[in-house]
């Protein structure tokens, strides 16, 4: 079994099916070609992670990239050919998109993908600068349509990945109590301890937005959709206190993330 | 329209930055035409906000919305 990142980037125009979407799509089918080895594949959360807002960059209308995790027994060679597959038939005709495919046992300079990432994130960034980076560090990375632009993207989320501090997590979280009715209505509330969360979800911690870890016997009161973002390399259920009391984070709270 | 944006280069720009939220929500109440946007790109917990719409394009200190634009090329193919 090997680990892999994968990341995609600008696959997407006004009106059609999110890079998000696309990412977790690549996701299940990357398991499933994997189910015929003789271990179980697994893969992790999809982060989305936000890159720089600038009038040189050409962007549908958020730039920002998804990336995941692929445990697996399949090669390279399998594993791009799906990714590639997916991208031709998924990604808007007017879209530009890159992908990036790491393998992380091998020796590669975590560092500086980490800080191409990070500067993905508040300078503009070149496609050149991404192969020469990408060459350097033993990285497939490859465009599949238009300018190819995407590329930046891809390699960078690779990087912000590894960072283990950015990201949101795509998609809601779901609990499984017999008594929630989340996403349903704004005001249904849902009570849980922090335990409960951790052993209901593949979510590892739990964090206020003030930075401390939360204990595993306080309450939470969770409104509306259940959002996760990715700090400290883990999967983490971002919460404030209101009039004492620990709830779920707002979609303005997590934002910044 | 122009309660919320002002015209740049054949754009609608929104007057109120990144984090005014209610003036967000009162431009989507009053346009009637909000697309929601992907679930993982919306920052209003309030659904109906420009914040949250499929047509408007980020920009460092505000957005701009495309929905002219993207009516047209559709109503063109």
């Amino acid at each position: 079994m090997k680990n892999w990142l994968i990341c995609i980037d600008d696959t997407d125009d006004l009106g059609t099916k999110g890079t998000g979407e696309i990412a977790d799509e690549i996701r299940q089918l990357l398991e499933l070609a994997s189910e015929y080895g003789e271990l179980k594949p697994s893969t992790q959360f999809v982060t989305r992670h936000q890159l720089y807002v600038h009038p040189d960059i050409p962007y549908t209308s958020h730039n920002s990239a998804m990336c995941f995790r692929l445990c697996s027994d399949i090669n390279l060679d399998a594993i791009k050919q799906i990714c590639v597959e997916h991208l031709m038939k998924e990604c808007a005709p007017a879209s530009d998109p890159g992908l990036a495919i790491l393998d992380l046992s091998t020796d590669y300079d975590i560092e500086k993908l980490i800080t191409f990432g990070l500067q993905a994130k508040k300078q503009v960034l070149t496609k050149p600068e991404a192969y020469s980076l990408a060459t350097e560090l033993g990285i497939d990375l490859s465009e599949h349509g238009g300018t190819g632009q995407g590329v930046i993207g891809a390699l960078a989320g690779l990087g912000l990945r590894l960072s283990g501090n950015d990201g949101r997590v795509k998609g809601q979280i779901t609990l499984k109590s017999e008594n929630v009715s989340q996403g349903e209505s704004d005001s249904d509330v849902t009570t849980l301890t922090v335990a409960d969360v951790l052993e209901q979800t593949q979510l590892q911690a739990v964090v206020a937005t003030t930075g401390e870890q939360v204990n595993s016997d306080e309450v939470i009161n969770f409104t509306g959709k259940i959002k996760a973002v990715y700090i400290n390399h883990q999967f983490t259920l971002l919460v404030s206190k209101d009039n004492g009391i620990w709830c779920n984070a707002t979609r303005q709270q997590l934002k910044p993330y | 329209m122009k309660t919320w944006f002002i015209e740049q280069d054949r754009l609608w720009q929104f007057k109120f930055g990144v984090e005014d939220f209610l003036h967000a929500q009162h431009a989507a109440k009053a346009c009637g035409q909000f697309v929601e946007d992907d679930e993982d790109e919306q920052t209003d917990n309030v659904p109906l906000s420009c914040y949250n719409c499929m047509y408007r394009r980020w920009e460092v200190d505000s957005f701009k919305c495309y929905r002219n634009q993207y009516l047209k090329s559709s109503a063109a193919k």
